[in-house]
């Protein structure tokens, strides 16, 4: 991961690895920082840490584990689509860029255009909320 | 990677997403043409009483220039600009008796249609209006050939032009001569207009041709593609223009007028390819072609030396300081679409000058959905040191959001 990205700290300690950087999903956009907290055999945690962002009209913010501490989601758990043997680099870094791209959309028009799926409904959302 | 071609890319996406949204389908333009056609064949059906004349409709305005846009209020009409003409001379024939033979035939032909509205008489033009689903009116221009003429004017005031072919003397009821036979009328030359404008973006439109598969298999020259399916970046401009300038103005009265805009930006139209670079060049250079002559400003019709698009422009001053302006706006707002930072909220605020709240979101909906279509099929990619989005970099894999849902 280190020579990946520039301006970013890299943390390492007996099994867990913790990763601080900058992220800025497109040329118009400000930069995010991220923290990525990836424990052995565990899934990665993916933060973000800098700004506190704001909510479309009075809503919460979608796609979120945890709204007070901003921790994504990214990828259906136990799917398949993120595993162990995955470079963190090339897989959760650019889906934080879709995130944040998609949550930049959805304050301005209050749809998340990204797609995605929600854990109490089994129902695909596809271009809206 | 290269941050501002990336920039540069993500802005024509968006300036591409707005034209998209403006513009009018082919099936409107089609919708229009048979409007005009089922007047021709009025106008010269057996029972006719100018058949003898021969009569000829052709269209004329922003449905003969391929530069029609979405009326911006809701219950906006779509106008469609047509030429009458007949067969018939000056010394024949006087302007009012021209205008009435046609108001006559017009007027039958909305009656055979069932139009709940007769047809309305205007200063040039008779006007139908449809009263249907498809809210189009249709002023007809009654006319007769004038070449002649007009090239003898030109002669007389010393002036020459290339393109007096086509033109038609037409009537104005507030002419003092306009009962008269045997006078000069007032001159116009729309088809020469339009093929002064279709010169100015010619190897646009060639390139155009001949890159899409579509139109060479339907069409032997590009001479024989109806105007409006070529849809260079000249006529996209124009469109992104009119609709800036009808945001800012509304229906005033001193709102910079339409032939003024095309004409502008036809002059400064370089054939550029890409509609940023056009929409860019031309909003900087469009003014250059506004000539000063003794105090006054000139616009002058291309066609007619002897016309100036601006002279409202002395009677009406403030109308010269509107277009000035107009044109402090848009230089304003391209300069707020090219330089955004602060995310996609802020893009939507420099957004408003050229598109409105409504169209502004819908703009960035469509272009999310853009997006989330190139992830989906692996083109989209995630650049190396920034995570910038965009066509260089690490490919964004197959993945599903998930988690909570955006509640209150």
């Amino acid at each position: 991961m280190k020579g990946r990205i520039i301006d970013s700290v890299f943390n390492v300690k007996r099994n867990h690895m913790t990763w601080i950087g900058a992220i800025s999903p497109t040329p118009i956009s400000s930069k995010y920082i991220i923290k990525i907290d990836y424990m052995e055999r565990k899934s990665p945690k993916i933060f973000i840490l800098e700004p506190t962002l704001e909510v479309y009209q009075d809503r919460s913010l979608p796609h979120v584990y945890d709204q007070k501490k901003q921790r994504l989601c990214l990828y259906l758990p136990r799917s398949g689509e993120w595993d162990s043997t995955m470079n963190l680099a090339f897989t959760v870094i650019p889906w934080v860029s879709e995130w944040l791209l998609f949550y930049e959309l959805w304050l301005v028009t209050g749809e998340w255009l990204g797609g995605g799926i929600h854990p109490e409904s089994s129902k695909k959302e596809e271009a809206s909320e | 990677m290269n941050q501002l071609i990336e920039r540069k890319k993500q802005a024509d996406d968006i300036v591409r997403i707005l034209h998209a949204e403006l513009d009018i389908s082919d099936t409107k333009y089609e919708e229009a043409e048979k409007r005009y056609n089922a007047v021709a064949e009025w106008l010269a059906r057996s029972e006719s009483r100018i058949r003898k004349y021969s009569p000829e409709i052709y269209v004329q305005g922003s449905f003969g220039l391929g530069t029609v846009i979405k009326p911006t209020s809701l219950d906006g009409e779509y106008d469609i600009d047509a030429v009458a003409k007949l067969d018939l001379s000056a010394v024949d024939v006087s302007q009012k008796e021209l205008k009435g033979l046609i108001g006559d035939e017009i007027k039958g032909y909305a009656i055979s249609q069932g139009l709940k509205k007769k047809p309305k008489e205007g200063k040039r033009c008779w006007t139908i209006e449809y009263a249907d689903a498809s809210k189009f009116h249709m002023d007809v221009l009654p006319s007769i050939p004038n070449e002649e003429a007009f090239r003898l004017l030109l002669e007389e005031k010393g002036v020459q032009s290339d393109w007096t072919r086509h033109a038609i003397g037409i009537t104005d009821n507030l002419m003092p001569n306009y009962a008269k036979k045997g006078v000069r009328w007032p001159v116009s030359n729309p088809k020469g207009y339009a093929g002064w404008f279709k010169s100015q973006m010619q190897p646009a439109a060639n390139e155009i041709f001949g890159k899409s598969v579509t139109l060479m298999e339907s069409f032997v020259h590009v001479e024989d593609v109806p105007i409006y399916r070529i849809k260079t970046p000249l006529q996209r401009v124009v469109q992104i223009l009119k609709h800036h300038r009808d945001l800012m103005y509304g229906d005033r009265d001193d709102k910079p007028i339409s032939i003024i805009i095309t004409t502008l930006a036809a002059h400064a139209y370089q054939n550029e390819q890409n509609i940023l670079d056009a929409l860019v060049n031309i909003v900087k250079n469009m003014s250059e072609n506004i000539d000063d002559r003794q105090g006054r400003k000139w616009i002058v019709n291309p066609v007619n030396p002897l016309e100036n698009f601006a002279d409202k422009w002395t009677l009406y001053p403030k109308r010269q300081i509107e277009y000035y302006r107009w044109q402090k706006a848009l230089q304003d707002d391209i300069e707020k679409l090219m330089s955004t930072t602060g995310g996609f909220k802020r893009l939507n605020e420099n957004l408003q000058g050229f598109a409105g709240e409504k169209l502004s979101k819908s703009v960035l909906s469509k272009y999310g959905e853009e997006m989330r279509e190139k992830s989906k099929e692996g083109s989209l990619m995630s650049a190396k040191g920034s995570g910038i989005l965009g066509s260089t970099g690490t490919t964004v894999k197959k993945h599903t959001f998930y988690g909570a849902k955006s509640g209150k």
